[in-house]
């Protein structure tokens, strides 16, 4: 519903008795509007669509929009033109509730084609009448290519990042497995030394890389059945030598046969991450993880907690954001680049779910992951 | 083992290549390297070998084409592709190409070694 002042309405008539002065306004405005009757002949063309799209004027108006001048597509290049795929006429005469701005390419009159964000509304008489329809577009052609840009360099920077750094880890592995010859005690401390900085390395790029993966347009998660509780205990079970390496308890109890469409290896990655946080903030004490099924909501329920450093309230908000990192003066760093947990709410948020953080100051935090699905294995409806 | 078997690689990235090479012969193979798709193919056609581990991306003839030419000649050749991850087409062409096995970039070497073990039989 929207909302107006009807008082300061009231006061303008002028504007929406005469349609010159509203036409003045909305050619001031920066997004391309188009107005058309209810068989979609465009009676209103504004500046910002001449702008937009090359067409001018008195090339559009009169003419049907499904006349081949804006044909639409979907960014895959499927047609979103003619009357059982346009979208404005399906908000007309079909009932379709507008919903949030569609991402389309549109012809642009030098044969071209530009990216816009379009929105459609129907437009209504006092008697609730369809009369016509409105179409408002924005050209995002810009922001699209960089993002497209952006995707073919974090992939080709993957790969120069990894390649080396894959070859430095294996000959690594081949001195300190002994496989070129004996090593005095000195030689292989200061290799094992190397080994490690190489690992830790290693993660950062993994963190950084996905980053760029999960900001890049063309990313795509798989949909499938899955086990949650099998992914979650493999997940549990390779992290548990690391936790009693540390001295820490770890705990898990998982609900068997917990169930949902996602993407397994995405899915693992983001409790991985949560798993890893917990274990690396952590001195002494106890991990728990935590899984079932919460029938009222029709959720399934993780809980990832340890006893470790905790999170300050000030930071807890801006926690899930790319590159935030906590700043403890009173303890030694981890090291880190502040996008495991941006990558951890990306991943949830993607499949229907949300976290949540309960964390106190030095006394440990709590992750909460909240997902829908279901308890047994997807029999239950 | 009974016998040496003889393994070929072809890989032009030249750490790579011998960090491949050096684990198979530690695992008691015989390894013939090459760094281009012309040598490899040659290799693969001459010479009495008992697998081919063949990347995508080399100089002069690409692995896909290698294994198109090896997949004429010796149809039944155990064929491993190596590949970046993010080329998903590659992985299609390869298969369809007839590679009995494919592994992205980076990978351990364990695994590479492992998966070639089961081809040929030598677990």
């Amino acid at each position: 519903m929207t909302k107006y002042d009807n008082n300061l309405i009231k006061k303008l008539p002028s504007i929406f008795s005469n349609f010159d002065r509203l036409a003045d306004i909305l050619n001031q405005i920066s997004d391309g509007i188009y107005i058309t009757d209810p068989d979609r002949k465009i009676l209103f063309w504004n500046l910002a669509a001449e702008k937009i799209t090359g067409y001018r004027q008195e090339d559009v108006l009169g003419k049907y929009c499904a006349d081949n001048i804006l044909a639409h597509t979907d960014m895959a290049g499927n047609k979103l033109c003619g009357e059982d795929l346009c979208p404005l006429h399906k908000t007309m005469h079909e009932n379709q509730k507008p919903g949030s701005p569609l991402k389309v390419k549109a012809k642009h009159r030098d044969g071209g084609r530009v990216v816009v964000e379009v929105s459609f509304t129907p437009l209504y008489s006092p008697e609730k009448e369809i009369i016509g329809g409105l179409e408002i577009f924005r050209d995002v052609s810009e922001s699209v290519e960089l993002e497209e840009q952006k995707a073919r360099f974090f992939s080709s920077l993957s790969h120069e990042l990894k390649t080396p750094l894959a070859n430095m880890q294996g000959y690594l592995e081949l001195i300190l497995a002994k496989d070129a010859g004996p090593l005095n005690e000195v030689q292989e401390e200061f290799l094992k030394t190397v080994y490690e900085q190489e690992q830790k390395l290693s993660a950062i790029i993994e963190d950084l890389l996905d980053m760029g993966h999960f900001e890049s347009t063309d990313f795509s998660y798989e949909k499938n059945l899955l086990d949650l509780s099998e992914v979650l205990n493999n997940v549990a079970r390779s992290f548990y030598a690391m936790a009693l390496k540390k001295g820490l308890d770890f705990k898990y109890d998982l609900a068997p046969g917990l169930t949902l469409l996602g993407d397994r290896e995405r899915l693992t990655q983001a409790f991985n991450n949560l798993l890893g946080n917990a274990i690396k903030y952590t001195e002494k004490g106890t991990i728990e993880l935590n899984a079932g099924y919460d029938r009222e909501s029709g959720e399934i329920v993780v809980k990832v907690s340890d006893s470790g450093i905790g999170i300050p309230e000030d930071d807890q908000k801006a926690i899930f954001e790319m590159f935030y990192r906590v700043e403890n003066p009173g303890t030694r760093s981890q090291g880190g680049t502040g996008v495991g947990l941006y990558v951890v709410d990306r991943i949830i948020k993607r499949h229907d779910g949300r976290i949540h953080l309960e964390s106190t100051n030095g006394a440990g935090s709590t992750f909460t992951v909240y997902l829908p699905g279901s308890p047994d294995g997807g029999k239950e409806s | 083992m009974s016998e040496e078997k003889t393994i070929l690689i072809a890989e032009d990235d030249f750490s790579l290549n011998r960090l491949i090479s050096f684990k198979l012969k530690k695992e008691g193979y015989l390894v013939i390297s090459t760094a281009d798709g012309e040598a490899a193919l040659r290799a693969a056609l001459n010479e009495n070998i008992a697998a081919a581990i063949i990347d995508i991306m080399m100089p002069y003839l690409d692995g896909i084409q290698v294994l198109k030419k090896i997949r004429s000649e010796k149809p039944h050749l155990p064929v491993i592709i190596l590949s970046v991850k993010s080329r998903k087409t590659d992985l299609h062409q390869a298969y369809e190409l007839g590679a009995n096995d494919y592994i992205s970039k980076p990978f351990q070497p364990e695994e590479l070694i492992k998966r070639l073990k089961e081809l040929i039989g030598d677990n």
